[in-house]
């Protein structure tokens, strides 16, 4: 009798769409598009880089976006700078070393302070932890959410789905993160601006 | 004859130098070993960059050209001052 209880209740609730709204979202992205980006003053040249190695996956509902949680993680190894000598002292122990810490990973615990900004777009702060060189920081920064419904097939064709865009810009400091702390500062800025443009796959 | 040729290969080392550095973009910056490619997604909009192997040439060839020249002509002028005297 109970089971058959839940199971209409079930029934009920599906009909509605009502578990349809939440979607795990892979953020491992095939076409390579995802990025982080960064950008450091010099004085000659700015270095500007980015890193494409993106994965983790966030959990999202269009109903509830302030519930938005997940891990986004970027392998160290991924980062690029347009000069190779440069890459290797960034790879190295000093800067990123990335034999020790092959991630930095990115927990996004909610997003609060939302605001829908367009159809399937919602602006807010994201709330959660950066974790560089093994020292976690409290993250909050703000971020554009795009849920684009029905977009998966123009990505990944054959497939039905959605894709969520996560982008935001926040500047953090290398000291706090151990990079290189303290050193070459009249070489290199304190300040890291950073770039997170993210894509998400999901299919239904 | 070994003035005018010193002259003449340090006129042509930094006419190179300044050339190579023209091509590269004329960049305050040092040489890149990569070329980027800055794009948009269509379908996202989000602005990402390919890295492809190249040289982009910054101020070390503008430099080189410079120290050419400047090693090339004062060679000559040395040479020309020693014959004088």
């Amino acid at each position: 009798m109970i089971k058959r209880i839940l199971g209409t209740i079930t029934g009920i609730l599906l009909a509605f769409n009502v578990f349809a709204g939440s979607a795990t979202f892979d953020f491992t992205d095939p076409s390579g598009v995802s990025n982080l980006s960064f950008d450091m003053t010099a004085p000659v040249e700015s270095i500007s880089g980015s890193a494409d190695g993106i994965s983790g996956s966030i959990d999202f509902d269009p109903a509830k976006p302030e519930a938005t949680n997940g891990t986004i993680s970027v392998a160290t190894s991924s980062l690029m700078v347009p000069k190779g000598k440069m890459r290797d002292h960034i790879m190295g122990s000093m800067w990123m070393d990335a034999k020790k810490y092959p991630e930095m990973t990115f927990k996004l615990s909610g997003v609060s302070g939302l605001k829908a900004a367009g159809d399937g777009v919602f602006k807010g702060q994201a709330n959660g932890t950066m974790t560089v060189k093994g020292v976690a920081k409290e993250l909050n920064t703000e971020v554009t959410i795009k849920h684009l419904v029905g977009k998966l097939g123009a990505k990944l064709p054959g497939k039905k789905g959605d894709l969520l865009v996560v982008s935001g810009t926040l500047i953090v400091n290398r000291d706090a993160f151990n990079i290189n702390a303290g050193q070459k500062l009249d070489k290199v800025a304190n300040d890291i601006h950073i770039g997170l443009n993210f894509i998400g796959y999901s299919e239904n | 004859m070994a003035l005018k040729f010193l002259r003449f290969a340090g006129s042509g080392i930094f006419l190179i130098g300044v050339l190579i550095w023209m091509l590269g973009g004329a960049r305050a910056g040092f040489t890149d070993t990569s070329i980027v490619h800055p794009y948009i997604d269509e379908i996202t909009g989000i602005e990402s960059k390919k890295y492809e192997d190249g040289l982009v040439p910054g101020i070390e060839f503008l430099a080189v050209g410079f120290l050419g020249f400047a090693v090339m002509f004062g060679t000559a002028a040395f040479l020309e001052n020693k014959r004088q005297s």
